[in-house]
Protein backbone atom coordinates (compact mmCIF):
# COMPACT_ATOMS: atom_id res chain seq x y z
CA UNK A 1 0.00 0.00 0.00
CA UNK A 2 1.47 3.54 -0.56
CA UNK A 3 1.88 4.90 2.60
CA UNK A 4 0.34 8.36 3.23
CA UNK A 5 3.01 10.11 3.88
CA UNK A 6 2.86 10.48 -0.12
CA UNK A 7 -0.90 11.14 -0.48
CA UNK A 8 -0.23 14.35 2.05
CA UNK A 9 2.92 15.19 -0.44
CA UNK A 10 0.53 15.16 -3.33
CA UNK A 11 -1.74 17.29 -1.54
CA UNK A 12 0.77 19.97 -0.43
CA UNK A 13 2.33 19.85 -3.95
CA UNK A 14 -0.97 20.42 -5.85
CA UNK A 15 -2.16 22.96 -3.06
CA UNK A 16 0.94 24.96 -3.80
CA UNK A 17 0.05 24.90 -7.77
CA UNK A 18 -3.19 25.98 -6.84
CA UNK A 19 -1.59 28.81 -4.91
CA UNK A 20 1.03 29.24 -8.22
CA UNK A 21 -1.95 29.95 -10.76
CA UNK A 22 -3.77 32.36 -8.71
CA UNK A 23 -0.54 34.18 -8.13
CA UNK A 24 0.57 34.33 -11.56
CA UNK A 25 -2.32 34.06 -14.29
CA UNK A 26 -3.70 37.00 -15.53
CA UNK A 27 -7.32 35.23 -16.80
CA UNK A 28 -9.99 35.35 -14.35
CA UNK A 29 -11.19 31.45 -15.57
CA UNK A 30 -7.06 30.47 -15.06
CA UNK A 31 -7.85 31.69 -11.70
CA UNK A 32 -10.82 29.57 -11.51
CA UNK A 33 -8.68 26.57 -12.08
CA UNK A 34 -5.97 27.33 -9.60
CA UNK A 35 -8.77 27.89 -6.79
CA UNK A 36 -10.25 24.18 -7.93
CA UNK A 37 -6.89 23.07 -7.52
CA UNK A 38 -6.61 24.26 -3.74
CA UNK A 39 -9.88 22.67 -3.17
CA UNK A 40 -9.17 19.37 -4.30
CA UNK A 41 -5.73 19.66 -2.58
CA UNK A 42 -7.87 19.83 0.44
CA UNK A 43 -9.96 16.57 -0.47
CA UNK A 44 -6.93 14.69 -1.62
CA UNK A 45 -6.14 15.52 2.58
CA UNK A 46 -9.48 14.72 3.83
CA UNK A 47 -9.90 11.54 2.06
CA UNK A 48 -6.34 10.25 2.52
CA UNK A 49 -6.40 11.03 6.30
CA UNK A 50 -9.62 9.43 6.64
CA UNK A 51 -8.53 6.13 5.04
CA UNK A 52 -5.00 5.66 6.33
CA UNK A 53 -5.83 7.11 10.17
CA UNK A 54 -9.78 6.75 10.40
CA UNK A 55 -11.55 4.33 8.38
CA UNK A 56 -14.10 3.63 10.33
CA UNK A 57 -15.08 7.04 10.59
CA UNK A 58 -16.48 8.49 7.09
CA UNK A 59 -17.00 12.10 8.17
CA UNK A 60 -13.79 12.94 5.82
CA UNK A 61 -15.30 11.49 3.04
CA UNK A 62 -18.30 13.20 3.87
CA UNK A 63 -16.72 16.66 3.93
CA UNK A 64 -14.99 15.92 0.62
CA UNK A 65 -18.36 15.77 -1.01
CA UNK A 66 -19.61 18.25 0.45
CA UNK A 67 -16.31 20.69 -0.75
CA UNK A 68 -16.74 19.42 -4.29
CA UNK A 69 -20.32 20.17 -4.13
CA UNK A 70 -19.90 23.50 -2.66
CA UNK A 71 -17.09 23.80 -5.54
CA UNK A 72 -19.64 23.10 -8.49
CA UNK A 73 -21.93 25.82 -7.27
CA UNK A 74 -19.06 28.24 -6.67
CA UNK A 75 -17.47 27.68 -10.17
CA UNK A 76 -20.86 28.42 -11.51
CA UNK A 77 -21.78 31.68 -10.00
CA UNK A 78 -17.61 32.75 -10.79
CA UNK A 79 -18.48 32.19 -14.57
CA UNK A 80 -21.51 34.06 -14.18
CA UNK A 81 -19.82 36.86 -12.57
CA UNK A 82 -16.90 36.34 -15.60
CA UNK A 83 -19.73 36.49 -18.35
CA UNK A 84 -21.17 39.82 -16.71
CA UNK A 85 -17.88 41.61 -16.53
CA UNK A 86 -17.03 40.16 -20.09
CA UNK A 87 -20.01 41.89 -21.80
CA UNK A 88 -18.87 45.01 -20.60
CA UNK A 89 -15.19 45.05 -20.40
CA UNK A 90 -15.04 42.63 -23.39
CA UNK A 91 -11.98 41.21 -21.96
CA UNK A 92 -11.57 39.09 -18.73
CA UNK A 93 -7.89 40.17 -18.00
CA UNK A 94 -8.07 41.29 -14.26
CA UNK A 95 -4.56 43.28 -14.98
CA UNK A 96 -7.32 45.46 -16.85
CA UNK A 97 -10.09 45.69 -14.67
CA UNK A 98 -9.13 48.81 -12.67
CA UNK A 99 -11.56 51.26 -12.83
CA UNK A 100 -11.78 51.88 -9.05
CA UNK A 101 -8.41 52.76 -7.35
CA UNK A 102 -7.74 54.99 -4.57
CA UNK B 1 -29.52 15.18 20.67
CA UNK B 2 -33.26 15.44 19.82
CA UNK B 3 -34.63 17.84 17.03
CA UNK B 4 -36.76 20.59 17.93
CA UNK B 5 -38.13 22.95 15.53
CA UNK B 6 -38.50 25.65 17.56
CA UNK B 7 -34.69 25.88 18.30
CA UNK B 8 -34.21 26.65 14.21
CA UNK B 9 -37.44 28.77 14.00
CA UNK B 10 -35.69 31.90 12.99
CA UNK B 11 -33.99 29.82 10.29
CA UNK B 12 -37.27 27.72 9.04
CA UNK B 13 -39.46 31.69 8.57
CA UNK B 14 -36.29 32.58 6.57
CA UNK B 15 -36.02 29.93 4.38
CA UNK B 16 -39.98 29.64 3.76
CA UNK B 17 -39.76 33.75 3.78
CA UNK B 18 -36.97 33.65 1.29
CA UNK B 19 -38.48 31.88 -1.26
CA UNK B 20 -41.89 33.09 -1.04
CA UNK B 21 -40.72 36.81 -1.82
CA UNK B 22 -38.49 34.73 -5.11
CA UNK B 23 -42.17 33.68 -6.03
CA UNK B 24 -43.42 37.48 -5.03
CA UNK B 25 -40.79 38.67 -7.44
CA UNK B 26 -42.49 36.89 -10.34
CA UNK B 27 -45.42 39.39 -9.87
CA UNK B 28 -43.75 42.65 -10.05
CA UNK B 29 -42.10 44.08 -13.13
CA UNK B 30 -38.51 45.03 -13.70
CA UNK B 31 -40.15 48.40 -14.67
CA UNK B 32 -42.32 49.06 -12.12
CA UNK B 33 -40.77 51.89 -9.52
CA UNK B 34 -41.04 50.19 -5.93
CA UNK B 35 -42.26 53.69 -4.71
CA UNK B 36 -44.32 53.39 -1.30
CA UNK B 37 -43.80 50.10 0.06
CA UNK B 38 -46.83 48.03 -0.76
CA UNK B 39 -48.05 44.52 0.56
CA UNK B 40 -47.64 41.32 -1.44
CA UNK B 41 -44.15 43.68 -2.66
CA UNK B 42 -41.08 41.56 -2.53
CA UNK B 43 -40.14 44.49 0.23
CA UNK B 44 -42.79 44.10 2.26
CA UNK B 45 -42.83 40.13 2.31
CA UNK B 46 -39.08 40.11 3.36
CA UNK B 47 -39.60 42.55 5.99
CA UNK B 48 -42.29 40.21 7.23
CA UNK B 49 -40.05 37.24 7.32
CA UNK B 50 -37.16 38.96 9.00
CA UNK B 51 -38.95 40.90 11.13
CA UNK B 52 -40.45 37.22 11.75
CA UNK B 53 -37.56 35.77 12.12
CA UNK B 54 -35.77 38.46 14.76
CA UNK B 55 -38.86 38.11 16.84
CA UNK B 56 -38.32 34.29 16.85
CA UNK B 57 -34.90 34.61 17.58
CA UNK B 58 -36.07 37.03 20.63
CA UNK B 59 -38.20 34.55 22.22
CA UNK B 60 -35.62 31.91 22.12
CA UNK B 61 -33.83 33.77 25.19
CA UNK B 62 -36.69 33.04 26.97
CA UNK B 63 -36.35 29.79 26.91
CA UNK B 64 -34.03 28.36 30.03
CA UNK B 65 -32.51 25.35 27.83
CA UNK B 66 -31.40 28.05 25.78
CA UNK B 67 -29.79 30.13 28.14
CA UNK B 68 -28.18 26.90 29.27
CA UNK B 69 -27.45 26.15 25.35
CA UNK B 70 -28.50 22.76 23.46
CA UNK B 71 -27.24 21.27 20.64
CA UNK B 72 -29.27 20.38 17.48
CA UNK B 73 -28.67 18.37 14.12
CA UNK B 74 -26.03 16.13 15.70
CA UNK B 75 -23.94 18.91 17.09
CA UNK B 76 -24.26 20.85 13.90
CA UNK B 77 -24.87 23.88 15.21
CA UNK B 78 -25.16 25.51 18.74
CA UNK B 79 -28.12 27.49 19.84
CA UNK B 80 -26.93 29.74 22.90
CA UNK B 81 -26.97 32.88 24.15
CA UNK B 82 -24.40 33.77 21.95
CA UNK B 83 -25.62 32.18 18.76
CA UNK B 84 -28.71 34.65 19.48
CA UNK B 85 -26.82 37.50 20.16
CA UNK B 86 -25.95 37.31 16.78
CA UNK B 87 -28.29 36.34 15.04
CA UNK B 88 -30.04 39.37 16.12
CA UNK B 89 -27.27 41.43 14.88
CA UNK B 90 -27.39 39.66 11.64
CA UNK B 91 -31.30 39.79 11.20
CA UNK B 92 -31.34 43.81 12.39
CA UNK B 93 -29.10 44.70 10.17
CA UNK B 94 -30.78 42.96 7.40
CA UNK B 95 -34.10 44.68 7.86
CA UNK B 96 -32.17 47.70 7.83
CA UNK B 97 -30.89 46.76 4.62
CA UNK B 98 -34.51 46.19 3.09
CA UNK B 99 -35.50 49.98 3.94
CA UNK B 100 -32.02 51.18 2.36
CA UNK B 101 -32.31 48.90 -1.24
CA UNK B 102 -36.17 50.10 -1.18
CA UNK B 103 -35.42 53.95 -1.42
CA UNK B 104 -31.77 52.62 -3.46
CA UNK B 105 -33.80 50.65 -6.23
CA UNK B 106 -36.04 53.47 -6.95
CA UNK B 107 -35.43 54.50 -10.89
CA UNK B 108 -33.24 51.32 -11.52
CA UNK B 109 -34.57 48.67 -13.74
CA UNK B 110 -33.70 45.23 -11.58
CA UNK B 111 -35.29 42.14 -10.36
CA UNK B 112 -36.57 43.14 -6.86
CA UNK B 113 -37.98 40.07 -6.05
CA UNK B 114 -34.72 37.85 -6.30
CA UNK B 115 -32.66 40.83 -4.60
CA UNK B 116 -34.75 39.88 -1.66
CA UNK B 117 -34.78 36.50 -1.57
CA UNK B 118 -31.03 36.35 -1.99
CA UNK B 119 -30.54 38.91 1.02
CA UNK B 120 -32.88 36.75 2.95
CA UNK B 121 -30.51 33.60 1.71
CA UNK B 122 -27.60 35.46 2.86
CA UNK B 123 -29.69 36.11 6.50
CA UNK B 124 -29.95 32.83 6.77
CA UNK B 125 -26.21 31.90 5.68
CA UNK B 126 -24.83 34.40 8.44
CA UNK B 127 -27.37 33.32 10.89
CA UNK B 128 -26.24 29.32 10.39
CA UNK B 129 -22.72 30.73 10.85
CA UNK B 130 -22.87 32.08 13.85
CA UNK B 131 -24.28 29.41 15.85
CA UNK B 132 -22.01 26.76 13.57
CA UNK B 133 -20.25 24.17 16.10
CA UNK B 134 -18.76 21.91 13.45
CA UNK B 135 -16.12 22.56 10.95
CA UNK B 136 -18.49 20.92 7.85
CA UNK B 137 -21.46 23.56 9.11
CA UNK B 138 -19.05 26.55 9.43
CA UNK B 139 -17.67 25.68 6.00
CA UNK B 140 -21.01 25.02 4.10
CA UNK B 141 -22.64 27.85 5.72
CA UNK B 142 -19.59 30.28 5.30
CA UNK B 143 -19.59 29.67 1.59
CA UNK B 144 -23.50 29.89 1.36
CA UNK B 145 -23.23 33.44 2.45
CA UNK B 146 -19.85 34.00 0.57
CA UNK B 147 -22.12 33.04 -3.05
CA UNK B 148 -25.11 34.88 -2.35
CA UNK B 149 -22.66 37.72 -1.48
CA UNK B 150 -20.93 37.70 -4.82
CA UNK B 151 -23.96 37.76 -6.34
CA UNK B 152 -25.92 40.58 -4.39
CA UNK B 153 -22.37 42.69 -4.75
CA UNK B 154 -22.91 42.38 -8.76
CA UNK B 155 -26.43 42.85 -8.90
CA UNK B 156 -25.96 46.30 -11.46
CA UNK B 157 -24.89 43.95 -14.21
CA UNK B 158 -24.90 46.81 -16.42
CA UNK B 159 -22.20 48.85 -14.40
CA UNK B 160 -18.88 48.23 -14.61
CA UNK B 161 -18.24 49.28 -11.14
CA UNK B 162 -20.19 46.84 -10.35
CA UNK B 163 -18.83 43.81 -12.04
CA UNK B 164 -15.63 44.82 -11.09
CA UNK B 165 -16.51 44.82 -7.20
CA UNK B 166 -18.39 41.40 -7.66
CA UNK B 167 -14.88 39.70 -9.55
CA UNK B 168 -12.31 40.69 -7.04
CA UNK B 169 -15.02 39.77 -4.12
CA UNK B 170 -15.09 36.34 -5.74
CA UNK B 171 -11.37 35.75 -6.34
CA UNK B 172 -10.72 36.85 -3.25
CA UNK B 173 -12.98 35.25 -1.40
CA UNK B 174 -12.96 31.29 -3.17
CA UNK B 175 -9.15 31.61 -3.03
CA UNK B 176 -9.36 32.38 1.38
CA UNK B 177 -12.16 29.80 1.20
CA UNK B 178 -9.98 27.20 -0.04
CA UNK B 179 -6.76 28.07 2.29
CA UNK B 180 -9.68 27.60 5.13
CA UNK B 181 -10.76 24.22 4.20
CA UNK B 182 -7.03 22.73 3.57
CA UNK B 183 -6.38 24.01 7.05
CA UNK B 184 -9.62 22.19 8.10
CA UNK B 185 -8.19 19.30 6.60
CA UNK B 186 -5.49 19.48 8.83
CA UNK B 187 -7.59 19.48 11.79
CA UNK B 188 -9.86 16.37 10.59
CA UNK B 189 -6.28 14.44 10.45
CA UNK B 190 -4.66 15.35 13.80
CA UNK B 191 -8.63 14.38 15.44
CA UNK B 192 -10.91 11.73 13.13
CA UNK B 193 -13.63 14.64 13.67
CA UNK B 194 -15.53 17.95 12.39
CA UNK B 195 -16.94 18.84 15.73
CA UNK B 196 -15.08 21.95 17.35
CA UNK B 197 -15.77 20.52 20.44
CA UNK B 198 -14.04 17.15 19.97
CA UNK B 199 -11.43 18.94 18.14
CA UNK B 200 -10.90 20.41 21.32
CA UNK B 201 -10.88 17.39 23.62
CA UNK B 202 -8.14 15.63 21.32
CA UNK B 203 -5.91 18.91 21.24
CA UNK B 204 -5.63 18.85 24.63
CA UNK B 205 -5.23 15.03 24.84
CA UNK B 206 -2.16 15.36 23.51
CA UNK B 207 1.08 15.06 25.99
CA UNK B 208 2.56 18.97 26.79
CA UNK B 209 6.45 17.66 24.82
CA UNK B 210 4.75 15.47 22.01
CA UNK B 211 1.94 18.19 21.03
CA UNK B 212 2.04 19.01 17.40
CA UNK B 213 2.20 22.31 18.33
CA UNK B 214 3.49 23.48 14.73
CA UNK B 215 0.66 21.73 12.92
CA UNK B 216 -2.19 22.78 15.09
CA UNK B 217 -0.48 26.87 14.23
CA UNK B 218 -0.27 26.41 10.97
CA UNK B 219 -3.95 24.86 10.75
CA UNK B 220 -5.13 27.78 12.66
CA UNK B 221 -3.26 30.32 10.24
CA UNK B 222 -4.74 28.64 7.35
CA UNK B 223 -8.29 28.85 9.08
CA UNK B 224 -7.70 32.58 9.75
CA UNK B 225 -7.45 33.27 6.09
CA UNK B 226 -10.72 32.46 6.02
CA UNK B 227 -12.14 33.87 8.61
CA UNK B 228 -10.03 37.29 8.68
CA UNK B 229 -11.49 37.62 4.47
CA UNK B 230 -15.17 37.73 6.17
CA UNK B 231 -13.95 40.15 9.07
CA UNK B 232 -11.76 41.85 6.72
CA UNK B 233 -8.74 41.65 8.48
CA UNK B 234 -5.40 43.01 7.09
CA UNK B 235 -3.89 41.21 5.43
CA UNK B 236 -6.86 39.87 3.60
CA UNK B 237 -8.35 43.10 3.35
CA UNK B 238 -7.60 44.04 -0.33
CA UNK B 239 -11.05 43.32 -1.33
CA UNK B 240 -12.78 45.19 1.03
CA UNK B 241 -12.45 48.98 -0.52
CA UNK B 242 -13.39 47.92 -4.04
CA UNK B 243 -16.46 45.74 -2.89
CA UNK B 244 -17.67 48.41 -1.11
CA UNK B 245 -17.23 50.93 -3.84
CA UNK B 246 -18.45 49.00 -6.97
CA UNK B 247 -21.03 47.28 -4.77
CA UNK B 248 -25.04 48.61 -4.68
CA UNK B 249 -25.07 50.76 -1.16
CA UNK B 250 -27.47 48.48 0.67
CA UNK B 251 -24.85 45.16 -0.22
CA UNK B 252 -22.39 47.33 1.07
CA UNK B 253 -23.98 47.58 4.21
CA UNK B 254 -25.03 44.29 4.53
CA UNK B 255 -21.03 43.30 4.12
CA UNK B 256 -19.79 45.63 6.35
CA UNK B 257 -22.12 44.53 9.19
CA UNK B 258 -24.05 41.42 9.15
CA UNK B 259 -21.05 39.22 7.16
CA UNK B 260 -18.34 41.17 9.35
CA UNK B 261 -20.24 40.02 12.49
CA UNK B 262 -20.76 36.69 11.49
CA UNK B 263 -17.35 36.46 10.54
CA UNK B 264 -16.54 37.64 14.44
CA UNK B 265 -18.75 35.27 15.70
CA UNK B 266 -17.03 32.31 14.01
CA UNK B 267 -14.11 33.39 15.19
CA UNK B 268 -14.87 33.80 18.69
CA UNK B 269 -15.99 30.60 18.59
CA UNK B 270 -13.49 28.89 17.12
CA UNK B 271 -10.69 30.72 19.15
CA UNK B 272 -12.70 30.30 22.73
CA UNK B 273 -13.83 26.33 22.18
CA UNK B 274 -10.96 24.99 20.48
CA UNK B 275 -7.30 26.55 21.02
CA UNK B 276 -7.51 26.91 24.89
CA UNK B 277 -4.35 27.51 26.83
CA UNK B 278 -3.04 24.28 26.40
CA UNK B 279 -3.14 23.55 23.09
CA UNK B 280 -1.78 26.66 21.76
CA UNK B 281 -1.39 30.02 22.31
CA UNK B 282 -2.73 32.71 19.70
CA UNK B 283 -2.76 35.77 21.53
CA UNK B 284 0.42 37.17 19.78
CA UNK B 285 -0.46 36.39 16.71
CA UNK B 286 -4.37 38.35 16.84
CA UNK B 287 -2.58 41.37 18.36
CA UNK B 288 -0.12 41.90 15.42
CA UNK B 289 -2.77 41.01 13.25
CA UNK B 290 -5.32 43.89 15.41
CA UNK B 291 -2.37 46.34 14.77
CA UNK B 292 -1.89 46.09 11.35
CA UNK B 293 -5.55 45.60 10.72
CA UNK B 294 -6.30 49.05 12.60
CA UNK B 295 -3.41 51.12 11.35
CA UNK B 296 -3.64 50.23 7.73
CA UNK B 297 -7.66 51.08 7.70
CA UNK B 298 -7.24 54.01 9.65
CA UNK B 299 -3.99 55.49 7.39
CA UNK B 300 -5.60 54.68 3.71
CA UNK B 301 -8.94 55.82 4.93
CA UNK B 302 -7.12 59.39 5.22
CA UNK B 303 -6.79 60.50 1.46
CA UNK B 304 -10.11 58.91 0.49
CA UNK B 305 -12.75 60.91 -1.54
CA UNK B 306 -15.83 58.48 -1.98
CA UNK B 307 -17.40 57.83 0.87
CA UNK B 308 -18.24 54.49 0.35
CA UNK B 309 -14.49 53.88 -0.18
CA UNK B 310 -13.69 55.60 3.09
CA UNK B 311 -15.89 53.40 5.40
CA UNK B 312 -14.29 50.56 3.86
CA UNK B 313 -11.24 51.50 5.37
CA UNK B 314 -12.93 52.90 8.66
CA UNK B 315 -14.90 49.26 8.64
CA UNK B 316 -11.38 47.63 8.33
CA UNK B 317 -10.13 49.88 11.43
CA UNK B 318 -13.39 49.14 13.05
CA UNK B 319 -12.43 45.29 12.77
CA UNK B 320 -9.15 45.82 13.96
CA UNK B 321 -10.57 47.66 17.18
CA UNK B 322 -12.64 44.64 17.60
CA UNK B 323 -9.98 42.40 17.05
CA UNK B 324 -8.49 44.17 20.33
CA UNK B 325 -10.94 42.83 22.21
CA UNK B 326 -10.46 39.41 20.80
CA UNK B 327 -6.82 39.77 21.14
CA UNK B 328 -7.98 39.89 25.14
CA UNK B 329 -10.54 37.15 25.30
CA UNK B 330 -7.91 35.14 27.04
CA UNK B 331 -7.01 37.21 29.89
CA UNK B 332 -9.86 39.40 30.72
CA UNK B 333 -13.33 38.29 31.45
CA UNK B 334 -14.82 41.69 29.96
CA UNK B 335 -13.36 41.15 26.55
CA UNK B 336 -15.99 38.90 25.44
CA UNK B 337 -18.97 41.04 26.50
CA UNK B 338 -16.73 44.20 25.07
CA UNK B 339 -16.94 42.43 21.85
CA UNK B 340 -20.66 41.83 21.55
CA UNK B 341 -21.47 45.36 22.90
CA UNK B 342 -19.24 47.27 20.13
CA UNK B 343 -20.78 44.80 17.59
CA UNK B 344 -24.42 46.24 18.61
CA UNK B 345 -22.97 49.94 18.63
CA UNK B 346 -21.13 49.30 15.15
CA UNK B 347 -24.54 47.93 13.71
CA UNK B 348 -26.28 50.66 14.81
CA UNK B 349 -23.61 53.42 13.67
CA UNK B 350 -22.91 52.20 10.78
CA UNK B 351 -26.06 51.34 9.39
CA UNK B 352 -27.02 54.96 10.10
CA UNK B 353 -23.96 56.04 8.31
CA UNK B 354 -25.04 54.19 5.36
CA UNK B 355 -28.35 54.79 5.30
CA UNK B 356 -27.68 58.61 5.05
CA UNK B 357 -25.39 57.66 2.12
CA UNK B 358 -28.08 55.61 0.56
CA UNK B 359 -29.94 58.95 0.66
CA UNK B 360 -27.54 60.87 -0.76
CA UNK B 361 -26.32 58.36 -3.89
CA UNK B 362 -30.26 57.75 -4.31
CA UNK B 363 -30.21 61.67 -4.75
CA UNK B 364 -27.86 63.33 -6.48
CA UNK B 365 -25.87 59.95 -7.87
CA UNK B 366 -22.30 60.31 -6.61
CA UNK B 367 -20.78 59.02 -3.25
CA UNK B 368 -18.34 61.60 -3.27
CA UNK B 369 -17.44 63.06 -0.53
CA UNK B 370 -17.60 66.80 -2.12
CA UNK B 371 -21.06 66.38 -2.82
CA UNK B 372 -21.95 66.48 0.86
CA UNK B 373 -21.15 70.16 0.81
CA UNK B 374 -23.95 71.90 2.64
CA UNK B 375 -26.03 69.03 3.66
CA UNK B 376 -27.03 70.77 6.22
CA UNK B 377 -28.94 73.02 4.49
CA UNK B 378 -30.02 70.68 2.32
CA UNK B 379 -31.14 68.46 4.74
CA UNK B 380 -30.66 69.31 8.12
CA UNK B 381 -31.88 66.30 9.89
CA UNK B 382 -30.01 63.97 7.58
CA UNK B 383 -26.62 66.31 8.54
CA UNK B 384 -26.96 65.96 12.65
CA UNK B 385 -27.92 61.65 12.00
CA UNK B 386 -24.83 61.66 9.91
CA UNK B 387 -22.75 63.57 12.83
CA UNK B 388 -23.98 61.92 14.77
CA UNK B 389 -22.59 58.35 12.88
CA UNK B 390 -19.43 59.83 12.13
CA UNK B 391 -18.80 60.96 16.14
CA UNK B 392 -20.04 57.62 16.96
CA UNK B 393 -17.86 55.69 14.50
CA UNK B 394 -14.70 57.69 16.13
CA UNK B 395 -15.45 57.28 19.11
CA UNK B 396 -16.34 60.62 20.55
CA UNK B 397 -17.99 61.19 23.74
CA UNK B 398 -21.97 62.14 22.77
CA UNK B 399 -22.28 59.10 21.01
CA UNK B 400 -22.37 55.36 21.98
CA UNK B 401 -18.94 54.65 19.80
CA UNK B 402 -17.58 55.97 22.92
CA UNK B 403 -19.06 53.57 25.10
CA UNK B 404 -17.85 50.70 22.81
CA UNK B 405 -14.24 51.52 22.95
CA UNK B 406 -14.03 52.53 26.26
CA UNK B 407 -14.81 48.97 27.16
CA UNK B 408 -13.03 47.44 24.64
CA UNK B 409 -9.59 49.28 25.90
CA UNK B 410 -10.74 48.61 29.46
CA UNK B 411 -10.73 44.85 28.29
CA UNK B 412 -7.07 45.15 27.24
CA UNK B 413 -6.05 47.39 29.74
CA UNK B 414 -7.54 44.68 32.62
CA UNK B 415 -5.53 41.86 31.18
CA UNK B 416 -2.38 43.24 32.60
CA UNK B 417 -0.89 42.46 29.85
CA UNK B 418 2.50 44.75 28.06
CA UNK B 419 1.97 43.76 24.75
CA UNK B 420 -2.24 44.27 25.18
CA UNK B 421 -0.80 47.38 26.92
CA UNK B 422 1.21 48.83 23.65
CA UNK B 423 -1.83 47.94 21.39
CA UNK B 424 -4.60 49.86 22.88
CA UNK B 425 -1.75 52.87 22.92
CA UNK B 426 -1.72 52.01 19.08
CA UNK B 427 -5.44 51.71 19.19
CA UNK B 428 -5.84 55.38 20.99
CA UNK B 429 -3.19 56.67 18.61
CA UNK B 430 -5.38 55.24 15.38
CA UNK B 431 -8.48 56.49 17.35
CA UNK B 432 -7.28 59.85 17.16
CA UNK B 433 -6.10 59.56 13.53
CA UNK B 434 -9.59 58.59 12.36
CA UNK B 435 -11.40 61.31 14.21
CA UNK B 436 -9.77 63.09 11.05
CA UNK B 437 -11.34 61.65 7.95
CA UNK B 438 -14.50 61.49 10.01
CA UNK B 439 -15.00 64.90 10.68
CA UNK B 440 -14.05 65.91 7.49
CA UNK B 441 -17.55 64.91 6.23
CA UNK B 442 -19.05 67.05 9.04
CA UNK B 443 -16.95 69.66 7.84
CA UNK B 444 -18.07 69.13 4.39
CA UNK B 445 -21.68 69.00 5.50
CA UNK B 446 -21.88 72.36 7.84
CA UNK B 447 -18.94 74.72 6.84
CA UNK B 448 -18.57 74.21 2.88
CA UNK B 449 -20.24 75.61 0.23
CA UNK B 450 -22.65 73.73 -1.63
CA UNK B 451 -22.85 73.91 -5.11
CA UNK B 452 -26.82 73.67 -5.09
CA UNK B 453 -29.52 74.55 -2.44
CA UNK B 454 -32.30 72.61 -3.76
CA UNK B 455 -33.54 70.85 -0.62
CA UNK B 456 -33.02 66.64 -0.50
CA UNK B 457 -36.40 65.42 0.42
CA UNK B 458 -35.40 61.50 2.10
CA UNK B 459 -38.41 59.80 1.90
CA UNK B 460 -40.50 58.98 5.25
CA UNK B 461 -39.09 55.35 5.29
CA UNK B 462 -35.69 56.43 5.16
CA UNK B 463 -36.47 59.70 8.16
CA UNK B 464 -37.75 56.71 10.32
CA UNK B 465 -34.69 54.40 9.45
CA UNK B 466 -31.92 57.40 10.15
CA UNK B 467 -33.80 58.56 13.08
CA UNK B 468 -34.49 54.92 14.82
CA UNK B 469 -30.62 54.70 14.05
CA UNK B 470 -29.26 57.87 15.06
CA UNK B 471 -32.00 57.53 18.96
CA UNK B 472 -30.41 53.63 18.96
CA UNK B 473 -26.62 55.32 18.70
CA UNK B 474 -27.66 58.16 21.51
CA UNK B 475 -29.90 56.00 23.86
CA UNK B 476 -26.68 53.31 23.87
CA UNK B 477 -24.44 56.50 25.65
CA UNK B 478 -27.13 57.36 28.00
CA UNK B 479 -27.98 54.45 29.38
CA UNK B 480 -25.45 51.25 28.14
CA UNK B 481 -26.17 49.21 31.32
CA UNK B 482 -28.94 47.29 29.75
CA UNK B 483 -26.77 46.77 26.90
CA UNK B 484 -23.91 45.78 28.52
CA UNK B 485 -25.52 42.98 30.85
CA UNK B 486 -27.22 41.70 27.63
CA UNK B 487 -23.70 41.44 26.29
CA UNK B 488 -22.20 40.10 29.71
CA UNK B 489 -24.84 37.44 29.96
CA UNK B 490 -24.54 36.34 26.26
CA UNK B 491 -21.18 35.75 27.00
CA UNK B 492 -21.02 34.03 30.07
CA UNK B 493 -22.05 30.48 28.60
CA UNK B 494 -18.76 30.38 26.16
CA UNK B 495 -16.29 31.41 28.63
CA UNK B 496 -18.00 29.32 31.43
CA UNK B 497 -17.43 25.96 29.20
CA UNK B 498 -13.69 25.04 28.76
Amino acid sequence: MIPLEWYLGLSAALFCIGIFAVLSRRNAIGILMGIELMLNAANINLVALARYMHPHILTGQVFAIFIMTVAAAEAAVGLAIVISVYRNAEHINIDKITTMKW
Amino acid sequence: MSFNPFYILPELILTAGGILVLLAGLSTRKWEAPGKIKPYSPEALALLTLTGALASSLALLWRPEVVKGVSQFGDMIAVDPMAVFFKIVVLACSIFVVFLAADYFQGIRVHRGEFYALLIFATLAASFLSAATDLIMIYLSLEFLSITSYVLVGWLKQDPRSNEASVKYFLYGAVAAAVMVYGMSIFYGLAATTDIAAIHSKLVSYPPDGSPTHIIFLGLLMMMVGFGFKISMAPFHQWAPDTYEGAPTPVTAFLSVASKAAGFAVVLRVLVSVFTPGVVDWTPMIVALSGLTMTVGNLTALPQCNIKRMLAYSSIAQAGYLLLGVAALRLSPLALPAVMLYLFIYLFMNMGAFAVVTMVSARLNSDDIREYSGLAKRSPASAVAMAIFMLSLAGIPPAAGFVGKFYLFAAALQSGDKTLLYLAILAIANTVISVYYYMNVVRYMYFAKPKSDTPLKPSFAMNMVVGFAAAATIIMLISPEPFIQMAKHSAALLTGTP
